[in-house]
């Protein structure tokens, strides 16, 4: 068929969208394409009037002057619907545009880490600009000129027949020949959009990496190397984009010559019929008039059918990630609203692919009984972090809040009451502010200047120029590692969350803030249930249980000074850090 | 220190400097514009030509209609070579589309392709320092959007001057043919010139506004792609839609305002089309019934001012894409211009290096006077193994950064086996000073491509080993594809401690003669950082190394410590010495502190 599926589904938007917008382009295109049909005819007219004048005694202008007041009338409501065609057009695609920006902004707020962690954010950041685009453009490039085209083409097709049948068959007899050329040009054109799109991620992929991992390149002196990447990826989309230049180069010469054959041929037995007296000149006027007016559409033919084969491919790949399937969304969704009693794990598993990162884990935490969890790199501490807000789901086992299986409780809820201090702690390029309340917007200064003070952070922020106001980012002041860590810590504090998880976010900051800022999150009046991940044992020495994980299981749990009387892994590390020189078994 | 200009899509007047610079990458291809431009010239003049072809075969065929009319075969058959020259000309019309399209366009995209190549391999040698302060995305924008805009306006204006042309031409073609209705007809431009002056100060104003608000939305959208974890961790998707979606609607409603500014000039155009067929019309009639021109000459004018306003419309649109172009032509050479400040010695040495690395009074400073390190003057010898631990902003990874010349000193030398490191070439540091960074970066792809990084040509059996060696073995065979797996963006999939692990993997299989080791364990719990201690007591053998960082156990086994604070060294020994002296390390080692932190 002539429209893929995605670009069907891409007219019901804005069918949805823009019902009378649409009709209202419809009308303007209808009487836009009709109103410029006509006037070759009267100009066709105007000529034959003049040639029977010129042998006539007859020489008033009155009727010149009537057929051109009415032609400059015409062209003039012609204007005036073709500004409708144009702005109607303009204004349905930038709506399409606003609802698939908005769809697309939206469907990836709530994917889950789970699609993220496979995909590149530079893909995901040129969809939503290039792809868009490219849908955009349908709409007026694509499906309108189409209309305006075949009601063109259907309007001069019937008036030429009027004047003349076989001449006007004739003058139409380009259209299977462009129809034929655009069609083929549209499939692989469409195929080499697909292809380019993708060439274009590998190729932004090449880039943003290199810069964003700069000291490493630098580091090894790879800058050869990467330049070799980025002209091998380079190399790839040119010559695509060449093929490309090709196709649409060719189609729109080939789709030119054809109808400028069948216009020499109009032409020439226009002409013959004339001087046989089968049709007056005036009808000629009109026939070649009508033809020169089709030759600018024509070449746009090529516009079209490239705009098509684009949209049929961005769309594509906006809807792959539309279509996407939520994989962590509202079930039962009820609402939680109560102070955590108890956050209990139950025979907790996970994989990735056939590895198991978690395997039968269960424990209980309570503002009475924190959890301290270590274990070496890749045992899972972090995959743990992520299950209990619900960033993925579970492969079996659960995780109650006061005795509720969080995968029936309303999202917002549980991420309100259990909160993840991540150890990629982002900081958007905004005040110190507007990120320590990124979780409540609406918290007034002293709250923010409280949590800062809780996080002890706060003479820092104090000492800066602009203090609260400081930008962070590339004009702001670089924070160091720990100070990041305090301010996500504030962050997490403002938010008033009822269990906090820390997954080594701590680590860059000293041993006493460390346990300032617990014993100052402790004191907060409500209850807080703490679970910490950590690779220093004087952060988690102090808490009620710790869990020892290796791959994936736990092999050692109890409180400090049982597991120091187990003389187990646990041990180890404790006599590794306070005791450097002894050696491993 | 340079740094870019906010992204401000204002609007730049015509820069004669920008399009003087932009000049030597079309040269370039001198001979493939020259040609298309030859295309475009073709075209145009056969453009013009058709109608007159028509305008001969009309007045022949119309001699029945007048009186005067000659043998009826003659006329055929000349009427037959109208055909002819008409077949000819369409031929060579098509034929010329397809070259001038072609040339043109491929030209584009090798002069885009060219100038992001240039920005890419300019951004390969400009210092550190400007890297670190400048975000990624703004560099992409650049290399991307602006590289783009660039192309567009570059083609543009070559089909711009075609059409320029072919204006000139019909003009002449008019007066020629009949200079009354000609100078009647072109009478309607001037009217359009006068309108377009009312309309283009307004019609730029939306247009920037567009671009402005297409940039926040855009802006936006990005940041919150990268940030989504926090998103999702605080609730904040429902507000960061509305935020997102007054971005958004901010934007539709000044694409709208420019669209109707575009669209306005459809009726203008439209309406002056019909009067000058209204003049032809009325005033071509009555030369026609007075014999002053033939009916062929009136049809000639009405097929060329059917083609007359097309390009006048088309030029009026293209100032848009011209005004943005200079925006980005700034830009783009803007990033040109960052100068390099650390440059190649002229002849670089490549003497083996011995060993050994010497401070010489260093004096170093990120910004002004803002001294990190002062008067540093130490000296490492060959195989040594060096910790330096200390506070946060004490000075340590800025000796790393000497060492590897991602900055220079302000005052002193930094000599590297024996030579100062301004003699040798970058490319001969980084083939013997291997680092662990802070930041384990990974590149998508699959973990062993990671690993290979710094010594592609490693078999893997070595790799294997020295796996085995780390004892790491383990945490390859939890992967589930091993050495294969391929990791998401920056390892996304992968715990700090996993990266960590990567990293240090990548710099020993370097086999480097030297090894800066920073902060490269911080992830990694004790245990695991022990069993690595363990195999870099073999690995860092026969190797000058320096370990950075906080945890005081890192650094415990190195033949000597230094403990820096605020840029000057304030103990140095080993383990057992420091502890002896009495000093901050020993205090803070039995205040049972394991680390220097924040």
């Amino acid at each position: 068929m002539f429209l893929s599926p995605n670009l069907i589904r891409i007219v019901k938007i804005s069918l949805r969208n823009n019902k009378y917008d649409l009709l209202l382009a419809f009308i303007a295109i209808f009487f836009a394409a009709g109103l410029q049909m006509s006037v070759p005819y009267f100009l066709g007219s105007a000529i034959d009037k003049s040639l029977i004048a010129a042998n006539s005694s007859d020489i008033s202008l009155m009727p010149f002057i009537q057929i051109g007041l009415l032609v400059f009338a015409l062209s003039s409501a012609r204007g005036i619907f073709s500004f409708f065609h144009v702005y109607q057009g303009e204004k349905i695609g930038q709506s399409l545009a606003f609802n698939l920006r908005k769809s697309y902004f939206n469907k990836l707020q709530r994917l889950s880490f789970k699609y993220h962690d496979n995909v590149h954010t530079g893909d995901l950041i040129t969809k939503g600009i290039i792809d868009v685009e490219g849908s955009r453009m349908f709409i007026n490039t694509g499906i309108l000129r189409l209309m305006f085209l075949s009601i063109f083409i259907l309007t001069g097709a019937f008036l030429v027949i009027s004047v003349n049948f076989w001449l006007g068959l004739l003058s139409l007899s380009f259209i299977p020949f462009v129809a034929f050329i655009s069609t083929f040009a549209r499939l692989t054109l469409r195929k080499n959009w697909y292809k380019l799109q993708e060439q274009l991620g590998i190729l932004t992929r090449v880039m943003d990496e290199n810069l964003s991992g700069v000291r490493l390149v630098r580091s090894f002196m790879k800058q050869k190397y990467e330049l070799e990447k980025f002209n091998i990826a380079s190399d790839i989309v040119k010559k695509t984009t060449f093929k490309q230049i090709t196709i649409r180069s060719r189609s729109v010469s080939l789709n030119t010559f054809s109808f400028l054959i069948t216009m020499s041929l109009v032409v020439y037995y226009g002409a013959v019929a004339v001087l046989e007296s089968t049709i007056t000149l005036g009808e000629l006027t009109s026939l070649i008039a009508f033809m020169s007016i089709l030759q600018g559409p024509v070449r746009q033919i090529g516009q079209l059918v490239n705009s098509f084969a684009r949209a049929s491919a961005t769309s594509a790949r906006l809807f792959e990630v539309l279509d996407q399937e939520e994989d962590v969304k509202n079930l039962e969704g009820y609402n939680f609203k109560e102070p955590v009693k108890e956050l209990k794990v139950v025979n907790l598993s996970f994989s990735y692919g056939s590895y198991k990162v978690l395997d039968d884990i269960s424990f209980t935490a309570s503002p009475d009984h924190s959890i301290g969890l270590v274990g070496p790199p890749g045992s899972g501490k972090t995959t743990l972090s992520r299950l209990l807000p619900r960033f993925y789901n579970p492969e079996s086992g659960t995780i109650e809040l006061n005795g509720k299986d969080i995968s029936k409780l309303d999202l917002y809820d549980l991420r309100k009451s259990v909160n993840l201090v991540d150890q990629d702690n982002f900081l958007f390029s905004d005040t110190l502010t507007e990120n320590i309340r990124y979780g409540d917007p609406q918290a007034n200064i002293k709250t923010v200047e409280w949590s800062t003070n809780k996080a002890q952070i706060y003479k820092h922020i104090d000492s800066l120029p602009s203090k609260f106001q400081t930008l962070i980012g590339e004009r702001g002041v670089q924070l160091s590692g720990g100070q990041r860590q305090r301010l996500s810590v504030s962050r997490t504090l403002l938010f008033k969350s009822k269990v906090v998880i820390f997954d080594d976010s701590t680590s860059a900051i000293d041993t006493e803030t460390e346990r300032k800022i617990r014993k100052e999150m402790s004191s907060l009046g409500s209850e807080i249930t703490f679970i910490v991940i950590a690779h220093r044992i004087s952060s988690v020495m102090n808490l009620d249980e710790i869990l020892y994980i290796n791959n994936g299981k736990i092999i050692e749990r109890g409180n400090h000074s049982e597991l120091i009387k187990l003389k187990g892994r646990y041990f180890e590390l404790y006599n590794m850090q306070i005791n450097p020189e002894m050696s491993i078994k | 220190m340079v740094s870019l200009s906010e992204d401000n899509i204002r609007s730049r007047k015509f820069d004669y400097n920008i399009f003087k610079r932009f000049l030597p990458y079309v040269s370039i291809y001198k001979k493939e514009v020259y040609i298309g431009f030859f295309f475009i010239l073709v075209l145009t003049i056969c453009s013009l030509l058709l109608p007159l072809v028509i305008k001969n075969i009309i007045d022949k065929a119309g001699c029945l209609v007048g009186s005067s009319c000659e043998n009826v075969d003659e006329i055929k058959s000349y009427i037959f070579i109208g055909l002819l020259q008409y077949l000819g000309l369409s031929a060579l019309i098509s034929f010329s589309i397809y070259m001038s399209d072609s040339i043109i366009e491929r030209v584009g995209e090798k002069i885009l392709l060219d100038l992001r190549r240039k920005m890419f391999m300019h951004l390969q040698d400009v210092s550190i320092a400007f890297m670190d302060k400048t975000d990624v995305g703004r560099l992409m924008s650049r290399l991307q959007g602006d590289v783009a805009a660039m192309q567009e306006a570059l083609q543009v204006s070559v089909f711009a001057i075609g059409d320029l042309i072919l204006i000139i031409g019909i003009i002449g073609v008019l007066l020629s043919m009949n200079i009354q209705l000609g100078i009647l007809t072109i009478l309607v431009m001037p009217i359009l010139i006068v309108i377009r002056l009312f309309w283009l100060p307004k019609a730029k104003a939306a247009f920037l506004d567009a671009r402005v608000k297409s940039s926040a939305a855009t802006a936006y959208l990005a940041e919150n792609i990268n940030g989504v974890r926090t998103t999702q961790s605080f609730n904040r998707q429902e507000f960061n839609m509305k935020i997102f979606e007054t971005k958004a609607s901010a934007l539709l409603q000044a694409q709208l305002r420019a669209a109707r500014f575009s669209s306005i000039m459809l009726p203008t155009v439209e309406t002056l089309t019909g009067i000058a067929f209204a003049i032809i019309i009325v005033v071509g009639a009555s030369l026609v019934i007075n014999d002053n021109i033939t009916a062929g000459v009136m049809v000639a004018y009405i097929i060329f001012v059917q083609r007359f306003f097309d390009p006048i419309r088309t030029i009026s649109m293209q100032y848009n894409v011209m005004q943005r172009a200079m925006a980005s032509g700034y830009r783009i050479f803007e990033v040109l211009d960052i100068p390099v400040t650390i440059k190649n010695p002229i002849k670089p040495l490549d003497c083996p290096l011995d060993g050994s690395i010497k401070f010489e009074n260093i004096s170093f400073a990120y910004i002004d006077k803002n001294y990190i390190l002062e008067d540093f003057d130490f000296e490492i010898y060959n195989g040594e193994r060096i910790g330096i631990v200390g506070p946060t902003g004490a000075g340590k990874s800025t000796i790393s950064n000497l060492i590897h010349r991602f900055y220079d000193t302000n005052k002193g030398k930094v000599i590297l086996g024996g030579v100062e490191i301004k003699k040798l070439s970058q490319e001969y540091i980084g083939k013997k000073v291997g680092m662990v960074l802070q930041d384990p970066f990974l590149f998508s792809g699959s973990i062993l491509d990671n690993v290979k990084y710094g010594n592609p040509t490693i078999t893997i059996e070595k790799i294997e080993d020295s796996i085995k060696l780390l004892g790491i073995e383990e945490f390859i065979e939890t992967l589930s594809d091993g050495l294969e797996t391929i990791i998401g963006q920056r390892g996304s999939d992968l715990s700090m401690g996993q990266r960590q692990l990567l990293s240090i993997l990548r710099a020993l299989l370097a086999d480097t003669q030297y090894l800066i080791l920073d902060e490269a364990t911080s992830s990694i719990d004790s245990y695991t950082e022990k069993k690595i201690q363990s195999a870099l007591d073999i690995l860092l053998k026969n190797r000058t190394s320096i370990t950075i960082a906080h945890r005081l156990a890192t650094v415990r086994k190195c033949d000597r410590i230094i403990v820096l604070n605020s840029g000057k060294i304030e103990e140095i020994g080993s383990h057992n010495q420091l502890l002896k002296n009495n000093g901050l390390y020993s205090k803070l080692y039995s205040l049972n502190y394991s680390s220097f932190d924040d």
